[in-house]
């Protein structure tokens, strides 16, 4: 079987967001593995343990996204393909464009990929890929098995659980509570110095000037008003409590 | 310049969804005299067409095409993109909900569109459409705009003001082709709230020492069963057998990010910090006004949890069922 | 020509047992050397003193005194009747031999008699200890070969004094009941039966002597009596240096395929002679905080498994067998390892990891070293459990999920709970009237205060560091803190395994103390402390190293600070591990709180050497512990045993343990939980 894991670089979720130039700081930023990738390539791994897989991993980003990579082929994917872009302008239509023309024609029977990204929180790249290449997609599955060609996953569809059988090959979305990630092990990291990593620059690849020009652009990046601090309601308890459901309904918008 | 707005609407449970409306109500504003059309997949839609006509919606696309009785992406997806080339849509909407998170996306791969998702606000700037969204958790927010191609948004669901602008709404049947389905959906476990998972629910209610018994327990489930949330704990609770270890929010627990978190009783040690300090709204309910847990909660009730949680409860109800 | 067939009947049976125990020992030796060499440094004279105390001074058997008694008995008879053994067996052949002493013989034999006597004495006690009065150590492991010890050792020293009373009447000699109580008193007995009977008698005690010793003799090295061969070279060739002090990997070395052990061979020499050292006498067992409360992990157990485990895979590798003669020993239930020896070559063998020791038990230990503290052999628990720890950590990549989060949380924010690292220095927000100069605000300082992750984070652990820093501002301290520069001093992510992510941090940490010429360094943290003190100068650094409870009673004594507000409370006092055991800090803190007027120490039962580990260490404060009860439970109802109105500690995460169980026994208004800074700033100021 042949796995292919989309994966993003993103920042670590407890990073404090800043601006400079009215854009997201990246400067003395941990980077990680976009934590619903992550799921991804473990799930691979489980997979490639259970049945025999061959593993790649894709990205597409600047070099530094080259330890992500590392780190995913640490836990024990084979090979990874780097789709290197430096900017910051393409949008999903266009980097979906880039990963498909990349990995088309190469017989993958199961691409994996996160949920969403924690950074731009879009989820769009993954199921984009699924219906350029023309194949059935399982968003936000929290269970996955394979049976010789069938599949059976669960997914996550707003509190309900939804059952869905697909024959391969197909793509699927991670969301969390699909497993627990694995710590790569010090040979495997060792290993993982040693393995392929493909690059490619997105301007090498063949697709049109048309598959290459973005639908959107971003005009302004900006940080929320400084959370309040916590308000600690006061009067009646029962003007307390509808004053605290008024808030959650309009301000915080939560329910 | 007007332009036709194509609203994805959307039921669940049997009702139109809220988020559906409020798509209808961005559609009149942006369609500057363009037409606003909505369609509705899956069987029976034409009953809804009285409701639909409530938000000014000119057209309500319906099919019986039997693939798309019960939702499949790929099915939505080409009957989608077919409608929208008939009714040559230059903008789409739709709500950022399970069915939009999976459906948007194909139909923009496949039309070459652009999409931009998860928006919180649309305004119009210079005639163009501005859309606002939240990156990085909610940490920072982004304004986008299309520069090529129609303009396709989702929506977060309850964002967004509804207006009611009554129309006549002409009930219009069509017949998309569909092929090549390759997935089956065999089953939907609907959830009770209790049986939601803890680590995707999107509304955690959670005690801690506080709830004192097993028992103490019951006012909080009922909570979460009117907001459809989970119900989860802190180490304390666990230890002291009020509920089972499955439920434990924390370092040595679960770790969550609802975008609601109720602490009960939980006077917030950084181990129970580290498992949901990441909450996008956290309210504290505790006895102890020099509880640790306030100095991390957006909102906060000095109370008796037994006093506050069922007043709450009953005041969600209320307030659930007006909506 | 009798006599000639006794002798020639005596060297047989002699030459196989000399046979046998030679082949068993020597088999055993083999056995070791699989492992990886280990080298010693050479500090002899020191390993001599280390012996003298431990093995002829038998120091640690007394912490138990009965046993340490009945066992210091046994110990030295066994040398003195060693010497009258040779007598005896000489009397076989030559009627009447005595060592020509002279007149002097009869001290010689006042002082057998006793010996003899004195251990009959102590292996009736010592059967007693272990089925009448039923010691619960000496209960957790039931085999025939502990009954098998008593029964040899009563026949052994009976059959002494019956074969030498039965001489007085072969030779018809008149018993010399004041130089030869006993067997005098025997010949007396039986002095009506003649001396042709006597002779027979003699003959055949004599016989049964000889026979038990060398079956005796045969089966020490087959049994826990094996510690009577190697206790004593385990002591010797024991690790030297600061106690629980681990071993460096060296991550240079790209030949190396395994981290940490994953399969007995791999263990060192060193290691692999606790095994055969190990008596079986359950004292680890006794005082381990993971068995007390019901984990599957006992110390002794682990000793144990790993032993029969290095016989069973040492003999299939050497193909020696480690059972004889193998008819009796190998098919008797004494061994229950042999029945698995048979198939070793044909059958595969057992992980050591996963079938000998489960995962279950390595992550139920706290390094609290109280087991090592007991051992009356010298045996290392600790360092073999990081060292499976290690290999599961480094080379399977395998362990409780929650010791991943806890990893990737200090290599991205260097702290457990993966707080942004750039709010460390936020608790100093709470310290408006306080100096807390980082180290970038002050030209000069005298002291590195390492705040710690949990004093830099934790809500409670805060207020500790806040009482330090006032008590070193009331005493005049230049000290200055690393503030968003601080990282994790990497104790606990060794302690779990993980040698590989300890040595970024310890030599991150290094080339910053360097670059800021840190000369002493000051912690609230024991195990930081234990770490920085003990491990660090393997990596280069050179500073001194100070608990803040060191420095708060020299600045008492310096008189730069004076308790003097009466503070009324009882306190029981927890030793923590880290700052006891590792490091032999008992009386400083309390000399700390006698100098408080009005407190009141209160010792639980179990303190100092002996303390009950909260339950943090080891990385255990961030896995979940949920087989038997909670550890700091137990350990606070050891507490309230002495209805304390405090429970004093010196460690932040003792101090979360101790206070998350009163509030487990719902005591936490009766019973406050304190660190010892903070009840000596009570002192102070309030
Ligand atoms: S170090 Fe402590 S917990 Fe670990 S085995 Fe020894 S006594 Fe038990
Ligand atoms: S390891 Fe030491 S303390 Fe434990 S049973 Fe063996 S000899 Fe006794």
């Amino acid at each position: 079987m042949k796995i292919l894991v989309l994966l993003k670089q993103t920042f670590d979720t407890e990073e404090k967001i800043s601006l400079q130039n009215g854009k997201i700081n990246e400067q003395g930023v941990e980077f990680i593995i976009n934590p619903y990738d992550e799921y991804a390539v473990e799930e691979a791994m489980k997979l490639k343990e259970e049945l025999g897989a061959e593993v790649t991993i894709l990205t597409v980003g600047p070099s530094r996204t080259e330890s992500a990579l590392r780190t995913a082929l640490a836990m024990g994917a084979d090979k990874a393909l780097m789709i290197e872009y430096n900017g910051s302008e393409a949008d999903e239509y266009v980097i979906s464009n880039l990963i498909a023309a990349a990995i088309r024609n190469q017989g993958f029977d199961l691409i994996l990929g996160g949920y969403m990204a924690v950074d731009s929180g879009a989820g769009q790249i993954a199921i984009r890929v699924a219906e350029i290449l023309g194949i059935p997609q399982i968003a936000a599955i929290t269970k996955l098995s394979i049976v010789g060609r069938n599949a059976t996953a669960e997914r996550d569809v707003e509190g309900d659980l939804e059952t869905i059988e697909v024959e391969l090959p197909f793509l699927a979305t991670a969301q969390q509570g699909l497993n627990e990630p694995r710590y790569p092990s010090l040979p495997g990291i060792m290993k993982a110095k040693k393995k392929p990593i493909e690059k490619v620059l997105a301007d090498e690849l063949e697709i049109s000037n048309e598959e290459r020009s973005v639908r959107t652009e971003i005009l302004d990046q900006y940080l929320p008003p400084k959370k309040q601090a916590g308000q600690i309601l006061t009067g009646e308890m029962d003007h307390q409590v509808s004053e605290l459901v008024q808030l959650l309904r309009t301000k915080a918008k939560v329910i | 310049m007007s332009k036709n707005v194509l609203v994805v609407a959307e039921t669940k449970n049997g009702k139109l969804r809220n988020v559906s409306f409020e798509a209808l109500t961005i559609a009149q504003s942006v369609a500057d005299g363009g037409e606003v059309a909505a369609v509705l997949f899956g069987s029976g839609a034409a009953a809804y067409l009285e409701e639909i006509s409530r938000y000014g919606a000119a057209r309500l696309y319906v099919s019986d095409h039997e693939a798309l009785s019960t939702y499949t992406a790929e099915a939505y997806t080409q009957a989608l993109a077919s409608l929208i080339q008939e009714v040559q849509a230059d903008i789409i909407l739709m709500g950022n909900t399970a069915i939009g998170k999976e459906v948007a996306p194909r139909v923009a791969a496949r039309m070459g569109m652009g999409l931009i998702s998860d928006c919180t606000s649309v305004e119009t700037n210079e005639g163009n459409l501005v859309f606002t969204r939240p990156i990085y958790a909610g940490k920072a927010f982004e304004k986008k705009t299309f520069c090529k191609g129609k303009e396709f948004a989702t929506l977060r669901p309850n964002n967004f003001e509804k207006v009611i602008k009554p129309a006549q709404t002409e009930l219009v049947s069509f017949q998309p082709e569909i092929q090549d389905l390759r997935k089956i959906v065999k089953e939907i476990v609907k959830k009770t709230a209790g049986g939601v998972d803890l680590s995707e629910a999107k509304i955690i209610v959670s005690g801690g020492r506080g709830v004192k018994s097993a028992e103490g327990f019951q006012p909080l489930r009922e909570l979460a069963e009117v907001l459809g949330g989970a119900v989860g704990a802190s180490r304390g609770a666990c230890d002291a057998e009020y509920c089972d270890y499955s439920l434990q929010i924390g370092q040595t627990g679960k770790v969550v990010t609802p975008d609601l978190y109720i602490a009960c009783g939980i006077s917030g040690a950084i181990q129970h910090l580290a498992g949901m300090s990441s909450s996008k709204i956290i309210v504290a309910i505790n006895k102890d006004p020099e509880a640790p847990i306030f100095q991390v909660a957006d909102y906060g009730i000095v109370g008796d949890l037994f006093e506050v949680v069922p007043m709450l409860t009953k005041e969600f109800k209320k307030a659930l069922v007006t909506s | 020509m009798l006599v000639f067939i006794n002798f020639i009947a005596f060297l047989t049976v002699m030459g196989y047992a000399v046979y046998l125990f030679t082949n068993l020992v020597y088999s055993r030796i083999l056995f070791i050397k699989l492992g990886k060499k280990s080298n010693l440094k050479e500090d002899t004279w020191k390993r001599v003193q280390e012996v003298l105390i431990n093995v002829f001074g038998q120091r640690k058997l007394f912490k138990d005194k009965k046993s340490g008694l009945m066992h210091l008995v046994l110990f030295y008879t066994f040398f003195i009747i060693q010497v009258g053994l040779i007598e005896l067996i000489i009397k076989g052949f030559i009627k009447g031999f005595e060592f020509p002493l002279g007149d002097e013989h009869k001290y010689f034999s006042l002082l057998q008699e006793w010996a003899t006597f004195l251990m009959l004495l102590a292996v009736v006690y010592g059967f007693y200890r272990r089925y009448g009065e039923k010691v619960k150590r000496l209960q957790l492991k039931r085999d025939g070969k502990a009954a098998f010890v008593y029964i040899a050792l009563g026949i052994l020293t009976s059959s002494i004094l019956l074969t030498l009373g039965f001489e007085k009447i072969m030779l018809e000699h008149e018993p010399n009941l004041a130089y030869a109580p006993f067997s005098g008193a025997i010949a007396l007995l039986f002095s009506s039966i003649g001396s042709t009977a006597g002779t027979v008698l003699f003959y055949i005690f004599w016989w049964v002597h000889m026979i038990t010793v060398f079956s005796f003799m045969v089966f020490v090295p087959q049994s826990k009596q094996a510690h009577e061969l190697f206790a004593m070279f385990n002591i010797f060739f024991k690790k030297s240096g600061p106690v629980g002090k681990l071993r460096k990997i060296d991550f240079e070395d790209e030949e190396v395929e395994e981290y940490g052990v994953g399969k007995i061979e791999s263990f060192t020499q060193r290691q692999l002679i606790d095994f055969y050292a190990c008596a079986e006498c359950g004292r680890c067992t006794n005082m381990c905080p993971a068995s007390v409360t019901g984990k599957t992990l006992s110390p002794m157990q682990l000793i144990v498994k790993m032993r029969d485990h290095l016989t069973e895979k040492g003999a299939a590798i050497t193909s020696r067998s480690p059972w004889m003669p193998s008819p009796i020993i190998g098919s008797s239930a004494l061994s229950p390892g042999a029945a698995a020896q048979e198939t070793a070559s044909t059958l595969e063998m057992p992980n050591l990891i996963g079938d000998v020791i489960t995962e279950e038990e390595l992550w139920a230990c706290t390094t609290c070293r109280n087991c090592e503290d007991q051992c009356p052999v010298g045996n290392e628990h600790v360092d073999k459990i990081i060292d499976l720890r290690r290999y599961l950590v480094m080379t399977e990549g395998s362990m409780p999920h929650e010791a991943t989060r806890y990893f990737q949380n200090i290599e991205r924010q260097s702290n457990p709970w993966g707080i942004n690292r750039k709010e460390r220095i936020k608790w100093r927000e709470e310290c408006d009237d306080l100096v807390v100069p980082t180290v970038n605000e002050v030209e000069e300082f005298d002291y590195l205060f390492w705040v710690g992750s949990m004093g830099s984070f934790d809500k409670r652990s805060q207020k500790i560091v806040q009482s330090f820093v006032k008590i070193m501002n009331a005493a005049g301290i230049r000290f200055a803190v690393l503030g968003n520069e601080e990282r994790n001093s990497g104790d606990t992510a060794r302690r779990m395994g993980n040698e590989f992510l300890f040595q970024q941090l310890c030599q991150e940490n290094i080339v910053n103390f360097q670059a800021l010429g840190v000369k002493k360094i000051v912690t609230i943290d024991p195990h930081a402390y234990n770490t920085f003190k003990h491990e660090y100068s393997e990596f280069g650094l050179e500073a001194e190293v100070y608990h803040h409870t060191e420095l708060i009673w020299k600045w008492i004594q310096e008189g730069r600070i004076r308790p003097k507000k009466e503070v009324k409370e009882s306190i029981a006092y927890h030793d923590s591990c880290y700052l006891g055991r590792y490091n032999n800090i008992f009386d400083i803190p309390r000399k700390i709180l006698t100098s408080i007027p009005g407190v009141k120490i209160l010792e639980i039962e179990r303190n100092k050497e002996d303390a009950m580990c909260c339950g943090a260490g080891g990385g255990m404060m961030w896995i979940e512990e949920t087989q038997g009860k909670r550890i700091n439970v137990e350990r606070v109802e050891q507490a309230l045993q002495l209805s304390p109105t405090m429970i004093g500690s010196n460690c932040p995460y003792c101090l979360t343990m101790m206070s998350d169980g009163t509030k487990a026994k719902e005591v936490e208004e009766q019973v406050k939980t304190m660190d010892i800074a903070e009840i000596v700033e009570k002192s102070l100021f309030h």
